[in-house]
């Protein structure tokens, strides 16, 4: 009998950190992992909500849940590649020193 | 004669002037053109002389006509004589129609006349001293034109036609008085080409109150003219009517009074818009006799006199015309006292006069002011013509020595430096042109002599002197010119401004009788001041002050160049008696004045003394003596009428009239007197221990009451203040402020949002964190989220 | 124990640990260390899910997102050596010092949203008692529901259909069972889609993350120049592209690159 709220809570704390990570380390790699540990904590939050409802189960929550981890994973490894060849580049992965979009 | 023949010559005085002016114009533009006298070919000298003989022609004519015109109304018992339509000039429908008609009543006739003399005696008198002039042809065009305007001024019978002759006479001065337009240096006075303008700008002051007026009566004549084309209501007859019929307030009667009356403030030189007339003086001097003294600045009085029913109901404006009348004279009379410039007194001199003028109409004196109006003309123009003698001869005199210095300067250096032609030229050659700039425009700004600072003005009075013995003519005439202008008995001048001053005691304005008194005996001084000091004096000033401003010019020129033991007596001396050749001495001759020059002047002086003799006081002589008493009551049947009405008319008494006789001729020889004891006598001394011993008040004089400093001060620099307020404070700082302001807000905000995009990924990040936040909140506070 | 049901402490140590993880996540300076606490972040968080009854989620959870994204991760810090390189940003100071205020200004949004919702007012009621769980289940107050799924729903009727026809489903009540029954019918063209994701993906990132030979490199230039590529300055690749610059649009372009072909 775990109140939805506390899920909702951890999901929401859980979501911050990772927001934290992105904006504030310079290492390419660590900002990418943040981004998962977001998704991480959308993914607890949309099965908590499908665990919610009284009318029975719903699991469009939790086939969501499927999908947003298979984009994940599309994403990582894309990023990944985009990363690598950055990084073949400027032989760093520092976010700083991407500032090529300046004028 | 019938009214029926005169009718159909009436149109003929005013047009033959200008029909002459046109031809004039044609000739000098088809044949001379602008070219200098000196370049002319015969036939061209031909066409030039051919001008003034057209132009005198034409006045004659006109003359002619008035002449009988004036005959014609004197024996007849009709007072009017008008034709109302010769043309129509603005045919635009049946209600907008402005129709030229002209019309003749003896104060119209008495005008005509009197213009039409004083302006014959100018042109003859032009012919002479034009005579050099490269502008001959332009002054005999615009001549004739300025004598149309005044006659259209005179003989019109509609309000508007009079705005229209004033505009026009207005516009002849301008041209007149600027004639020599490219004159750089005139001895420190006013330059023409600012002269006219200063006419013309204080003529519009004074014409935008006689604008407003006229509209005012236009306005007023609106509910009343059923039946008459719009613009005939300003007829006179029209507008008189509805006045004298009393359907007028008595406010606006006093308003469009007043109204009416600037424009003569402004016209007739009366303070305070009288600053242009002295400047006026720039002009050519038959110019000032005929504008400036006889014509221009009588349309004014002419002006108050015709609307003589409308201003007689009311007092005050009368009585305003009374006082501005009279500080006018005042103050023309003290300025006069204390000018160098012989042109000058006279200016003032005719403010004074004017100021008379105004002052008789605002005691009621109407015929007074019209009798003193026509001797004026006759003695002033004469003053001015023989002052212009005066100052040609003067100016002829001047230009021949300066062909004597040049002519001894080159003989002298070829003597010193035989060997060496070209130096002895060249030296030759500035030693004379150092002694023409030293005369005019002096040797040293910071010395106390003044003929050494300011240089030989040929008007100056205190280089004249016992002018006499050279023209006698000039010199007799003039004085009589000056005792009818001082109101020496006998005199025209003497019987018209009695006549003045008995009406204002009549009134019983005491005040002003005495003010009045007191300008006759400044006026009679001044005027016999001009006389004694320029032609019965015994120093003969002009050539030892010619030879010292020559010497001290070459003297310093010398010792610029570096000549040493420069005697400059060595060149030249000027000498008023015998010259003695062995000593370098030349004799100088002053240019006596042809008999073109001279025969006005002669009429002129008749006329001084003639003329007075219309205007004997009926009281004393016998009645029905006092002609133009007799010619002029029609025209002022209708301010008669209303005095009679409202019992200001006075009859003056034998006795009376006869103390005030003696009084006027008494103050006239007093100033004579003085004038003979300080300038005849004692030139030398006197008249300096005059003006130490007034102290201020010889200051304030001489610098005409400062009244061109205060307006300047006021008017120009305050106006000037005001409009860089304007440019700087609000065009600049304001307008251009919000404009370039728009642009540079613009420029920061964008320069300030250019800096968000850093091209830094992180920094992105960071704004769509940062937009999440607030667009969550945002969704929140607005929408709200309930589950 | 503590007065609270088993399910409430094992959920409140489960998320302590994966908070304290995931905050090693941020905090480390090694990226290793860092990867490493997001491994554990993610037991945790599987853990979470069991609790939920979601075991497919859980599994998921291990195998795809430690298993595999989290090992490419550590593969790709193993390949390339990581050096901290020019911190050209200027902001950093400033953005170091805003992103948790900006983070905590998130949360507390969150948790206004939370506590002001229905599930925090009316659900917060902690009892264990069947008795209890069916009176609020009657009274529709959400609970989540304990690791059991029910199979039948408040009416009584069975949330699980019977057999019918050859397709015979499989009798199982297990989360998997019947995510994999949504997953197949209802969610079909979703699923279809995902794998044409993961197929793009593939191909995008074999692109992308390829060397490249010089060839490409080359024919490419343009497109890298105006994407913002620049060479080092002073570096051979500069000359070499200045060269190739002028020599754009000639035929000289078409001789040079057959020279290199040959090569």
């Amino acid at each position: 009998m775990i109140p939805t709220a506390w899920f909702l809570i951890l999901s929401g704390i859980l979501f911050s950190i990772g927001l934290t990570g992105v904006l504030m380390r310079r290492n390419v790699l660590v900002i990418f992992m943040c981004v998962e540990l977001m998704m991480n904590a959308v993914n607890i939050t949309f099965v908590a909500f499908a665990r919610s409802f009284t009318k029975g189960i719903n699991f469009a929550g939790d086939n969501f849940v499927v999908f947003v981890v298979t984009v994940a994973a599309a994403e990582a490894a894309v990023g990944l590649a985009i990363i690598v060849s950055l990084a073949t580049k400027q032989s760093s992965v520092d976010a700083d020193s991407i500032g090529m979009l300046k004028d | 004669m019938t009214a029926k023949d005169v009718e159909s010559i009436l149109w003929l005085v005013p047009i033959i002037p200008l029909v002459a002016s046109f031809i004039n114009a044609f000739i000098s533009l088809a044949f001379l053109a602008s070219r200098k006298k000196s370049d002319l070919t015969a036939g061209q000298l031909f066409a030039r002389g051919l001008t003034g003989v057209i132009g005198i022609t034409a006045i004659i004519s006109s003359l002619t006509i008035s002449i009988i015109l004036l005959v014609f109304l004197q024996g007849s018992n009709e007072h009017l004589v008008s034709v109302k339509e010769i043309f129509i000039w603005i045919p635009s429908g049946d209600d907008f129609q402005i129709k030229f008609g002209l019309m003749l009543d003896p104060l119209t006739s008495v005008m005509t006349v009197v213009v039409t003399t004083i302006s014959l005696m100018v042109h003859i008198f032009s012919t002479g001293y034009m005579k050099n002039e490269d502008g001959f042809h332009r002054f005999y065009t615009y001549l004739p034109f300025f004598t149309f305007s005044m006659l259209l001024l005179v003989m019109c019978n509609n309000f508007l036609w009079l705005y229209v002759g004033w505009e026009l006479v207005g516009l002849s001065s301008y041209l007149l008085i600027g004639f020599w337009f490219a004159k750089k240096y005139d001895w420190g006075r006013m330059l023409p080409s600012a002269a006219n303008v200063k006419a013309f700008v204080v003529n519009r002051i004074g014409d935008f109150g006689f604008g407003l007026g006229v509209m005012w009566l236009f306005v007023i004549m609106l509910p009343h003219g059923e039946g008459i084309p719009l613009f005939d209501r300003l007829n006179y007859e029209n507008v008189f009517k509805v006045f004298e019929e009393g359907l007028v307030d008595g406010k606006v009667v006093f308003l469009v009074s007043i109204l009416l009356f600037m424009g003569a403030m402004g016209k007739s030189a009366q303070m305070p818009l009288h600053v242009w007339l002295p400047d006026a003086m720039a002009g050519p001097t038959p110019v000032s006799a005929l504008i400036h003294a006889a014509t221009m600045v009588t349309a004014g009085v002419y002006l108050v006199g015709r609307i003589n029913p409308i201003i007689v109901r009311s007092e005050e404006a009368i009585a305003a015309v009374a006082v501005i009348g009279i500080l006018t004279a005042f103050f023309g009379s003290t300025v006069g006292t204390t000018q160098k410039d012989i042109k000058a007194v006279m200016a003032y001199s005719t403010v004074s006069q004017l100021g008379y003028m105004f002052f008789a109409l605002g005691v009621y004196g109407w015929i007074a002011a019209f009798f003193h109006l026509m001797t004026h003309a006759f003695f002033k123009g004469l003053l001015f013509l023989g002052c212009g003698a005066v100052i040609h001869s003067n100016e002829d005199t001047i230009k021949e020595m300066f062909e004597e210095i040049h002519h001894n300067a080159e003989e002298w250096a070829k003597k010193k430096y035989p060997n060496d032609p070209e130096k002895a030229a060249e030296y030759a050659f500035e030693l004379f042109e150092a002694a023409e700039n030293a005369i005019e425009y002096g040797v040293d700004p910071k010395s106390d002599d003044r003929l050494l600072r300011e240089g030989l003005d040929p008007q100056d009075m205190d280089y004249m002197g016992n002018y006499f013995k050279q023209m006698p003519v000039v010199a007799i005439s003039m004085t009589f010119g000056a005792a009818a202008l001082a109101g020496v008995p006998l005199t025209a001048g003497f019987w018209s401004k009695d006549e003045i001053l008995g009406t204002a005691a009549l009134q019983g304005q005491w005040w002003i009788y005495l003010i009045g008194l007191f300008s006759a005996l400044l006026t009679a001084f001044y005027s016999f001041r001009m006389i004694f000091s320029v032609f019965w004096s015994d120093s003969y000033r002009l050539p030892k002050a010619l030879t010292r401003l020559a010497h001290a010019g070459m003297q310093k020129k010398a010792k610029e160049l570096g000549i040493q033991y420069f005697n400059p007596i060595e060149i030249i001396e000027f000498v008023g008696g015998n010259a003695d050749k062995n000593r370098k001495q030349v004799k100088v001759h002053v240019h006596k004045p042809g008999w073109n020059m001279q025969a006005p002047l002669v009429f002129l002086a008749f006329m001084s003394i003639a003329a007075g003799y219309v205007g004997l006081p009926n009281v004393i002589f016998g009645n029905g003596v006092n002609q133009i008493e007799k010619f002029l009551e029609p025209t002022f049947e209708p301010a008669l009428k209303v005095m009679e009405s409202n019992d200001i008319t006075k009859q003056p008494d034998f006795t009376g009239t006869l103390i005030l006789l003696l009084v006027s001729a008494v103050v006239s020889l007093t100033g004579v007197g003085i004038a003979y004891v300080m300038y005849h006598k004692n030139r030398e001394t006197l008249p300096e221990r005059a003006m130490r011993l007034s102290g201020p008040l010889y200051y304030i004089s001489r610098n005409k009451w400062y009244f061109d400093e205060v307006y300047n001060l006021i008017f120009i620099q305050g106006g000037m203040a005001f409009f860089r307020f304007l440019w700087r404070g609000i065009d600049v700082f304001i307008i251009d402020g919000i404009v370039n302001g728009v642009g540079y807000v613009t420029r920061f905000i964008s320069q300030g949002l250019r800096k968000v995009q850093t091209g830094f990924v992180t920094n992105y990040a960071l704004y769509i964190a940062l937009g999440l936040v607030v667009v969550v909140a945002i969704f929140y506070l607005t929408v709200g989220v309930k589950f | 124990m503590f007065g609270l049901p088993l399910e409430q402490i094992i959920f409140l140590v489960l998320s302590g640990l994966s908070i304290v993880c995931s905050l090693g996540l941020v905090i480390f300076k090694d990226p290793v260390h860092s990867a490493v606490s997001l491994v554990l972040t993610f037991f945790n968080v599987a853990g979470i899910y069991i609790l939920m009854g979601a075991e497919f989620m859980a599994a998921l959870q291990v195998l795809v997102y430690s298993g595999a994204i989290l090992v490419l991760f550590v593969f790709v810090m193993m390949l390339l050596q990581l050096r901290p390189g020019p911190a050209l940003n200027p902001f950093r100071f400033f953005q170091s010092r805003i992103a948790p205020v900006i983070a905590l200004a998130f949360l507390a949004e969150v948790l206004v949203i939370i506590f002001a919702s229905n599930y925090y007012n009316n659900g917060g009621k902690i009892t264990d008692s069947a008795n209890t769980q069916a009176a609020n289940m009657a009274k529709n107050i959400s609970y989540v529901v304990s690791s059991k799924v029910p199979m039948t729903d408040t009416q009584g009727n069975s949330v699980v259909k019977s057999n019918e026809g050859w397709f015979s489903e499989p009798n199982s009540t297990g989360h998997t069972a019947l995510l994999g029954k949504e997953l197949y019918s209802k969610f079909i063209l979703p699923f279809e889609i995902c794998s044409l994701i993961l197929l793009v993906a593939a191909i995008g990132a074999i692109v992308i993350g390829r060397r490249g030979l010089e060839r490409d490199r080359k024919e490419f230039r343009s497109v890298g120049i105006s994407l913002g590529g620049v060479a080092e300055p002073g570096s051979a690749q500069e000359f070499e592209y200045e060269k190739e610059l002028k020599m754009l649009g000639t035929n000289e372009l078409d001789k040079e690159r057959k020279l290199t072909l040959k090569k």
